[in-house]
């Protein structure tokens, strides 16, 4: 179907009289030449015969049919279709899209009507959204490209997470939006409430999950080489679920269990691991029934987490920092990749990693007053008492950055970005005084914990997966049905280039019918 | 010239330009400045160290700005502090709504926040989620910066990408110009009496003159006047502090300008706690290894049942409590409560030792002590039931007008207490007599014989005092009753006439009948009463004070029971201790011990071989009771078990086996428990109950799962700002901790996050000046398409070159040489 945009353009047509009225006086201008007086009573006798001034030139009509065509232009013509509407997919890829039925992924099987849905309606462009991602778009031209079916089926092997739906206003009101999910997420229903959607393309049927959601390992309190352990499983599908159990370290099962869980239930199993080598430990779930497979794995990176920090100290740090660096379980002095830097010499101007910069040149000076911490939290029950040296060239006038410790008025422990976390240290850590007492050990080991913002003695290692990731269970969308016939509307594409090449041509004809040979009336 | 000039550039130009006007309109190129839409999200700061003014400032700012924005563009609100809330959402800037809220002075506030934290990370990453990114839109972040809630950095907007974020800081660092308290250094726990250091840092970005007031528990400690010589200067002020009572104390700092009114103010808290006090109750010298526990930092009070009566406020002061061989009439119920607090509600620990005049023999059964106890006082074993027949005399002196207190009325109510040492399948009884007798009760087995005894009885005091009558139908009714062991019980103020009573002897030896005579009074006449009692093996007991009858009553009958073994016997352990002792420990007998049975809700670790608990232990709901009946304290030659049991019981809220940190965070506190079992390995336990009181008393229960060995963890919404308690239980072990949930916990000198400074550097983040703000409107306008001008222009054409054509034909007549003529 076809209509105006714009009609009220079309009143301009009522000009049309103005240009027949021009093409009246075409001829009467007309010179004639004519080789004597006499003859002028036949042309008067030719006008008023053929050349009457109320008969316009015939050719009024070809330019009153370009002024028409111009006219209509204006006026915005469109043609009423749905294939010209860009179509706005809302992909969920979260985990449970990943459902296998049927051979495909709950994802794979959308994709596939999606592409359906495409090419029966041949939609200018196609504007995917992820809904785990906000931030990845792709936009894709069905109609001009050819590989857009490909491009399409390569939307995401792996879960993006869980859904983050836009604000419904902002969405385009101008594009077909169309949801593809599986329904179990339980927000995204909430918001297919308010958001515009033209269609909903709902995939899978299947329930039964079991799922991996935890493993955790810390060492034990007394013996640091044996570990404690403990693995959860959720049945997060409808009916009672079997399952073997394995965790795995160095290629080998160290440990097994027969899991038998009802639906909705949780199970916590603990195990014990030795950790004189630490290796990465992986639990994996074998269930007959487990429709998504990607839930079926947590792997803990035991080799790199127990590791302790390596620390590269430059310049000549004294015996008792050395001594507390050896002493120290969770830190190790090297070279290599270390995960902080502790410097001596005050020469280290900015590092890639956390600084320690000790401050210890200079003149020296003795606090009078007890140490107060500018800090709300970790450092502040550590109690610095009077009568510490500290370096005379504090760093309050020259550095950066803000005051932790202070006394007497002055910067003792400063932190900045430089761009690396940095703490500059102007107590003396050498004064034989301070580092035999309880507080040297700590107060360097929370200096660290500070730079590197976790505690050096949790060696409790973990890993989770939100177990709301792991339901599968579609959920009834009803709103979908209403949707699809409510707001199936047309699209309105622009026909206004049509009169415009036709003005164009017809302006054409006009312009060379110009170039015809002068007739010469009478001879 | 002017005919000449239309005739020759018409025929050149005219056509072809209107060709030239149509094929552009058919190009359609962008000309003009476009008037696409923008998605405008406003996300203003409102923490404590940015202030309303500036949101204020920033919200009045947004008015000329919107008016700018392009037709049909929309605009959100988010205000946030320790989390973010949607104000305004997605309205087109044409609303009437919008229009009317951008003409007050201040943004729409429905909902407060708390403004001590400043969360904005979780506000960007809300407003970001908000957004499509192919649409057109921009950010507009009013912050300083400064965040303390340790939020993950968000996904910022691609600074190439569709949505653009601007950020607008306040115009000056410092958002307030009055000193203020940038932070305190509190020890979190201190002892009573310990004078204490405190350092309170105070900022001033001004020169002037202040004074800070510090209030302890709301009494005012000092005034100290504070000078500001230099802008912006930070000053540390040094306080000596201390406290006695134990508990939590409320430390107040105000900074006051020179007229007194005050300009920042904080609170901060402090617990003054008691350890290895032990406070020793007992009628004769501590028998304990007193100065080993000396020498290992105890601190011993010893108090005698009176003395402890005198003072029920002892327990404040003690982290441990304990009772050595201790009748539990002797304390009284004042004595009792304050006991009764002090262990479930403060977490003082409780030993108590048995003797031969504690636990069954003390008259604990059903009494306030014994629901402490993880044992009650009788035997676990079946025993033999016997027969009480009660005898009260309820003649005329019983009841006389001129004494304080109703003997006849003590004496009933000393049968009443008496059913406490009854058990199931007694059989009891109660007659009262004077010259007549009235059975009040038959003897016989009562289901429940509490309540069957506490009752009010009809009787009328009255008349004179015969025995004989009254003790025939008393030796009858127990000569025919079922049990063994048969009692009876005489109560009387001793004027007894005379009466041949010889006859009556006979039958009460005949039928195993026991007298327990109380005679009231300082004048009873005993005379009688002894030789009944002497003859049946009973006993009579003087009753000087008519109030000490019930407890003299119920003891008396508690000693007949006999659940005082004096005998020797092995110590075995049934399970392992709570606490560490050398494996090698050897028990040495103990000699003699209070028949008692273990209650369900509790644990013993060492029994005797027929199974009589000799060391049980319960958990009340904040501390820990130990009952060791057979006063193993006093014979184990064991230092070590000693100070390990005394100091396992010496908690005081800290358990080490059971450990709770927190952190304050954005209105939620962080909470964080490690739980060991008693073997010393992470708990294995699968919940742990976190019962959590706010500032405002109200207390909520959390069952928290694990997420670790031994690890549970939670963040509970704490909103509150003040003094939190926590009470944590997982299996068996059990702690107490106060929380801070600090006020102004977020300041200037918080630092700027390193992302937003990054995303600065990097372009993501743009500077949200005005000027600014508008370049970007400007830059990304995509151009209006300009098909109608082209088309337009060529219709105009075309009609004028008509129109000239025909004016050229009427007015030109220079002949021309036409080589084109349209």
């Amino acid at each position: 179907m076809i209509g105006l945009g714009a009609p009220l353009w079309l009143l301009l047509l009522s000009g049309l009289p103005l240009l027949r009225w021009l093409h009246r006086f075409q001829r009467q201008g007309r010179i004639r030449p004519t080789a004597a007086l006499f003859l002028w009573r036949r042309i008067q006798t030719e006008g008023a015969a053929g050349n009457s001034p109320t008969k316009p030139d015939p050719r009024w009509r070809l330019r009153a049919v370009i002024a028409t065509l111009l006219v209509l232009a204006l006026s915005d013509p469109y043609r009423e279709t749905i294939s010209g509407i860009p179509m706005e997919v809302w992909l969920d890829d979260s985990l449970s899209q990943f459902t296998q039925e049927g051979g495909k992924t709950r994802l794979q099987r959308g994709i596939d009507r999606l592409i359906q849905r495409v090419e029966e309606e041949h939609p200018s462009s196609l504007i995917l959204h992820s809904l785990g991602n906000p931030t990845v778009t792709w936009i894709i031209n069905p109609q001009s490209d050819n590989d857009w079916i490909s491009k399409l089926e390569q939307w995401g092997n792996d879960p993006r997470g869980e859904p983050h739906p836009p604000a419904p206003a902002l969405m385009h009101q101008d594009s077909r939006h169309i949801l593809l999910t599986d329904g179990a997420d339980v927000q995204l229903n909430h918001w297919l409430k308010n958001a515009p959607l033209s269609e909903i393309i709902q995939t899978g049927s299947s329930t039964g999950n079991l799922s991996l959601t935890r493993l955790a390992m810390r060492p034990s309190p007394h013996t640091p080489s044996a570990a404690q352990g403990l693995v959860e499983l959720w049945n997060s599908g409808e009916s009672e679920m079997n399952a073997r159990l394995i965790l795995i370290q160095r290629g080998r099962e160290i440990e097994s269990w027969l899991v038998k869980l009802p639906p909705g239930e949780r199970k916590l199993l603990d195990f014990a691991a030795d950790l004189s080598y630490p290796a990465d430990l992986i639990a994996r779930l074998h269930a007959a029934g487990d429709s998504l497979p990607l839930d079926n794995e947590l792997r803990l990176p035991l080799s790199s987490a127990l590791k302790p920090i390596a620390v590269k100290v430059t310049g000549e740090c004294g015996l008792y920092l050395s001594a507390f660096l050896q002493s120290h379980p969770g830190l190790e002095q090297s070279g290599r990749n270390p995960g902080i830097f502790i410097d001596c010499d005050n020469i280290q101007t900015s590092a890639d990693a956390p600084l320690l910069r000790l401050h210890s040149s200079g003149g020296h000076q003795t606090t009078h007053s007890p140490g107060h911490w500018h800090v709300k939290a970790g450092l502040r029950h550590l109690s610095i008492h009077r009568g510490l040296t500290f370096s005379r060239e504090v760093g309050e006038a020259t550095s950066s950055g803000v005051t932790l410790l202070s006394a007497d008025g002055h910067s003792l422990i400063r932190e900045s970005h430089t761009p690396a976390q940095t703490i500059d240290v102007y107590l003396d850590l050498q004064q034989p005084g301070f580092a035999h007492s309880p507080e040297y050990p700590l107060l360097l080991s929370a200096l660290i914990e500070r730079l590197l913002q976790r505690p050096l003695a949790e060696s409790l290692v973990s890993t989770s997966r939100d177990p709301d990731a792991s339901r599968i269970t579609p959920l009834a969308l009803s709103e979908a049905s209403n949707r699809l016939v409510a707001d199936h509307s047309n699209q309105q594409v622009s026909i206004t280039s049509l009169p415009i090449i036709a003005a164009l041509v017809l302006l054409l004809i006009d312009m060379l019918w110009g170039f015809q040979p002068q007739r010469r009336s009478g001879g | 010239m002017r005919e000449g000039v239309l005739h020759r550039l018409f025929p050149l130009f005219g056509y072809p330009l209107v060709a030239l006007f149509l094929l552009f309109a058919w190009w359609n190129p962008n000309l003009l400045p476009a008037d696409e839409p923008l998605n405008l999200l406003v996300v203003m700061d409102e923490s404590e160290s940015v202030g309303w003014q500036f949101s204020d400032q920033s919200w009045q700012g947004l008015r000329p700005l919107l008016a700018d924005l392009p037709a049909n563009s929309r605009f959100s609100l988010i205000r946030f502090a320790d989390r973010p809330q949607t104000e305004i959402t997605w309205k087109p800037i044409s609303d009437n709504e919008l229009q009317q809220q951008l003409q007050q002075p201040a943004p729409p506030r429905t909902l407060s926040l708390d403004n001590n934290t400043s969360a904005i990370g979780t506000a960007l990453e809300q407003a970001t989620n908000q957004l499509v990114p192919s649409h057109r839109s921009a950010i507009l972040l009013f912050s300083d910066g400064r965040e303390n809630s340790d939020t993950s950095p968000p996904a910022l907007p691609d600074a190439e990408g569709n949505i653009a974020l601007f950020w607008s800081s306040p115009p000056a660092r410092h958002a307030v110009n009055h000193p203020t308290i940038e932070s305190i250094n509190l020890p979190e726990k201190v002892k009573p009496a310990m004078t204490f250091p405190v350092s309170i840092a105070i900022t001033s970005p001004t020169a002037g003159e202040n004074q800070l007031i510090a209030k302890l528990d709301g009494h005012q400690l000092t005034e100290t006047p504070l000078r500001f010589t230099a802008q912006s200067s930070t000053v540390v002020h040094h306080l000596q502090l201390s406290a006695t009572a134990t508990g939590p104390h409320m430390l107040e700092l105000t900074i006051l300008d020179p007229n007194g009114d005050p300009l920042d103010s904080r609170q901060c808290y402090f617990e003054v706690v008691r350890e290895h006090q032990l406070l020793y109750i007992s009628h004769q010298t501590p028998s304990l290894p007193v100065q080993q526990l000396l020498q290992s930092g105890w601190e011993i009070t010893q108090l005698s049942p009176p003395q402890l009566n005198s003072r029920p406020d002892s327990f404040k002061d003690t982290s441990l409590v304990l009772i050595d061989d201790i009748p539990a009439d002797d304390l009284e119920p004042e004595t009792m409560t304050a006991l009764t607090g002090a262990v479930e509600q403060q977490g003082v620990g409780l030993i108590v030792l048995g003797g031969p005049n504690a636990f069954g023999s003390g008259a604990y059964r059903h009494s306030a002590l014994e629901r402490l106890l993880p044992v009650e006082a009788e035997s676990a074993r079946p025993e033999a039931a016997a027969a009480f027949l009660f005898l009260v005399d309820k003649s005329g002196s019983m009841d006389s007008a001129t004494l304080p207190q109703s003997r006849l009325a003590t004496a009933f109510r000393a049968v009443a207490e008496s059913a406490g040492s009854m058990r199931a399948g007694d059989h009891i009884g109660l007659i009262a007599f004077d010259r007549d007798v009235q059975p009040l009760l038959p003897l016989q087995a009562h289901a429940d014989p509490r309540s069957t005894l506490n009752q009010r009885w009809k009787v009328n005091p009255s008349g004179g005092t015969r025995l004989t009558p009254a003790l025939t139908t008393a030796i009858g009714q127990l000569a025919t009753a079922t049990p063994e062991k048969r009692f009876l019980i005489l109560v009387t103020d001793g004027f007894v006439q005379g009466e041949a009573i010889e006859p009556l002897i006979g039958k009460m030896q005949t039928a195993g009948i026991k007298l327990i005579a109380l005679a009231v009074g300082e004048d009873a006449d005993l005379s009688v009463l002894q030789q009944l009692a002497a003859a049946t093996g009973g006993q009579v007991l003087q009753v000087a004070e008519t109030a000490e009858l019930p407890r003299f009553m119920r003891h008396e009958l508690e000693q007949q029971r006999q659940s005082w073994q004096p005998t020797v016997v092995k110590i075995q352990s049934v399970s392992p201790m709570p606490f560490s002792i050398p494996k090698e420990t050897a028990w040495l007998p103990v000699n003699g011990y209070q028949v008692t049975r273990t209650k369900p809700n509790s644990t013993a670790y060492l029994s005797t071989p027929n199974g009589d608990p000799l060391l049980a232990v319960r958990q009340t709901t904040a501390g820990r009771v130990a009952a060791l009946p057979g006063g193993l304290l006093r014979t184990v030659d064991n230092t070590h078990f000693t100070q390990s049991l005394l100091a396992w019981l010496d908690r005081q809220g800290h358990n080490p086996h059971l450990q709770l940190d927190y952190r304050s965070m954005a209105g939620e506190l962080q909470i964080n428990i490690d739980a060991l079992d008693s073997d010393g390995r992470w708990s294995d336990a699968r919940a742990a109950k976190l019962i959590l009181e706010t500032p405002a008393g109200i207390r909520r229960q959390h069952h928290l799962t694990p997420s670790a060995p031994g690890r549970f963890e939670s963040i509970i919404k704490a909103p509150l700002s003040g003094l939190y308690q926590a009470w944590v239980r997982v299996g068996g072990e059990r702690t107490h901790r106060l929380l801070q949930q600090a006020r102004n916990s977020e300041s200037i000198e918080t630092p700027v996050v390193p992302w937003l400074l990054t995303g600065v550097d990097q372009g993501s983040i743009r500077n949200g000046s005005k000027a600014a703000f508008t370049k970007f409107l400007k830059s990304t306008n995509r151009g209006s398409p300009s098909r109608k001008i082209w088309l337009l222009l060529a219709l105009f054409l075309f009609f004028i070159y008509r129109a000239a054509r025909t004016a050229c034909r009427h007015l030109c007549n220079t002949p021309t040489k036409k080589w084109w003529r349209p």
